[in-house]
């Protein structure tokens, strides 16, 4: 199916910078949105609903918020959970990009990641395992990973791709149970990423 | 430079993650060119396999619509992939530049690209900067 979009290009917002390993979180306007099927995971602490908050507690409420996704980004980056390429996207967002782009890329990965890696465990199920198979689910998690900027994922299915042509189930298996576990790790970074700026929009809705 | 108020471009892709952030890329390098004068508008056709790209190429060339200015396009698809693509646009007399977009970067990809009619070849991801200098080298910024 072919698409057409007709883009109006827009005047330029102001340059942002982005909040990585920074301490002044007040230079932080991210514009995403959780998905609404989405949870947050339960090993980040998540402020309480915006309403039940009293107002003038708001803004060091979100001040709280904004720290809390400032510390939760600069240890994405230093765990190498994530790479430059995240920083780019943040980037065409933030420059006066379509709000919400990140958190769509971050959505479709996501979701892309989880069907690739349940057929990539099927497949190793099967009696007469087909190598070339698993390995183009490899390499298509591998491009999703690196559109991203998922470094982790992303290195661990480069070495996935050896088992696949040594043909060995037994490593295939392995790096399966890694790359999960990484992606994982990366989702329930992504969902708490979303929800706090969901929150801290919620906040400021100036910042959309 | 001469001022276009309209820029067209085809985007050969079939990772939708990757066509969402090609899109935000192609855009925001559009901006920077109407800042400089040039373009002050865009659009941009997406095409999902190198089938679908050869039909829009070929709509293109006998609607009344102004052909592509560039053709941005990936190398492994489904249905048809990027070097038959562009050698079957190619065939058609198509002179569009064509920039084929790939993570394969092994001088072997690159030069079976140019074989096929390609004008250039960049890795991906495909930041700003990149396409800048593709914009800049076939005269579109």
């Amino acid at each position: 199916m072919n698409q057409h979009r007709r883009l109006a290009v827009r005047p330029l917002r102001g340059h942002i910078r982005l909040c990585i390993n920074k301490t002044d979180s007040s230079s932080c306007p991210f514009r995403h949105q959780l998905p609404p099927t989405q949870t947050a995971p339960t090993s980040h602490a998540i402020p309480p609903p915006i309403d039940s908050i009293p107002p003038t507690s708001a803004p060091m409420a979100a001040t709280a918020l904004r720290d809390q996704l400032t510390a939760l980004l600069s240890s994405m980056f230093s765990q190498g959970l994530v790479d430059e390429q995240f920083q780019q996207l943040q980037m065409l967002q933030d420059e006066g990009g379509t709000p919400g782009f990140v958190s769509e890329v971050v959505t479709l990965f996501c979701d892309d990641a989880d069907r690739i890696i349940n057929e990539i465990a099927a497949e190793l199920e099967q009696p007469v395992v087909n190598f070339d198979k698993v390995d183009a689910y490899v390499h298509q998690l591998k491009g999703s990973s690196a559109s991203v900027g998922a470094q982790k994922v992303k290195f661990t299915c480069m070495q996935f791709r050896q088992f696949c042509q040594d043909k060995s189930r037994e490593g295939c298996l392995m790096a399966l149970a890694v790359v999960r576990n990484d992606f994982y790790d990366l989702r329930n970074k992504f969902q708490t990423m979303l929800q706090l700026e969901q929150q801290i929009q919620a906040y400021d809705p100036k910042q959309q | 430079m001469a001022h276009r108020k309209m820029m067209r471009v085809l985007l050969v892709e079939d990772e939708e993650i990757n066509r969402l952030e090609l899109a935000q890329v192609v855009a925001r390098a559009a901006l920077k060119a109407a800042a400089g004068g040039g373009d002050d508008d865009l659009v941009l056709d997406e095409a999902e396999n190198g089938a679908a790209a050869v039909q829009r190429v070929r709509d293109a060339a006998t609607a009344a619509a102004a052909p592509y200015d560039l053709i941005l396009m990936d190398k492994q698809m489904p249905v048809m992939d990027g070097h038959e693509a562009t050698r079957r646009i190619r065939g058609m007399g198509v002179t569009t530049p064509i920039v084929a977009v790939s993570s394969d970067g092994l001088p072997a990809d690159v030069e079976a690209f140019v074989a096929a009619g390609a004008d250039d070849f960049t890795s991906k991801p495909l930041s700003k900067e990149k396409l800048g200098d593709i914009l800049a080298k076939f005269r579109l910024a």
